[in-house]
């Protein structure tokens, strides 16, 4: 049997163990990126609703149910008959508005402050 | 030679590819941590010079008194508490501070102007994550 025929449907060993070497790192890449994907989702969704808190509670305060004189809004002083009119604005993209909540609400909050009637007050809006 | 050889460069290509395969990864920056803290400093001043009582005790306090000085940490101390920060005021130099300990990790200051009947002064609130209490209203 001469060199040739020797070689003839010969798979090296190095190929072998090189074809698995790759699959491995392909299927540890596969796994990461998976992994990665599911948490930066879920990373994502969180940031969305502390996003929409921090707008709404931005808008409640600075506009939305802030006392009027005319054309005139008086920022952080709030008229507390409104806000129930604001929640329904905000639709499913706020879960709770809620003045001086004495527990914490569910989901991401944000906590601003502001008067009413001459005394702060607590506005903390859900998402 | 038969078997598997594998030399330092291989097993060291092999490390560097599995490591970089497993940190390569989109990551998302930060978060609403700091604009958090901005807004809530920026309220803290509005409230502190649009409320009339505030500024009544604030003026009281520039000028000596103790007992605008209690009120006012009461005052303060009972918003840090609310909002969950260290509050700090600083008005002319003279300070008020509520709830706070060693030095935040993030801080974030406003300031307003405010007449004291003579002339103007200027507040800042200063809001920091080194906040000492537990959180309530």
């Amino acid at each position: 049997m001469n060199l040739l025929e020797k070689r003839r449907g010969f798979f090296s060993n190095d190929v072998l163990v090189a074809v698995i070497l790759v699959t491995m790192i392909f299927v540890v890449a596969l796994y990461a990126f998976k992994t990665n994907l599911g948490a930066l989702s879920s990373e994502s969704r969180m940031l969305e609703k502390e996003r929409n808190a921090l707008s709404a509670a931005d808008a409640l305060v600075k506009e939305l149910v802030a006392e009027k004189d005319g054309a005139f809004v008086k920022s952080h002083e709030i008229d507390l008959g409104k806000i129930a009119q604001a929640r329904e604005r905000f639709g499913k993209a706020v879960k709770s508005i809620r003045v001086n909540p004495e527990t914490g609400g569910g989901g991401i909050c944000v906590r601003r402050i502001a008067l009413a009637s001459g005394k702060e007050i607590f506005i903390e809006v859900c998402a | 030679m038969k078997g598997i050889v594998f030399t330092i460069e291989a097993v060291l290509s092999l490390a560097i590819a599995l490591i970089f395969v497993s940190y390569a990864q989109p990551a998302l920056s930060g978060g609403y941590g700091a604009l958090k803290l901005y807004q809530v400093a920026q309220d803290v001043a509005e409230v502190s010079v649009k409320n009339k009582q505030t500024v009544n005790e604030l003026n009281a306090f520039l000028e000596g008194s103790l007992v605008a000085k209690k009120s006012l940490e009461e005052k303060y101390s009972r918003i840090s508490r609310g909002l969950g920060y260290c509050v700090e005021i600083d008005l002319d130099g003279k300070k008020i501070s509520a709830n706070c300990f060693g030095s935040p990790s993030m801080r974030a200051s406003a300031e307003r102007i405010f007449f004291d009947g003579n002339r103007f002064v200027v507040l800042s609130a200063g809001v920091g994550t080194n906040y000492a209490g537990t959180k309530s209203t």
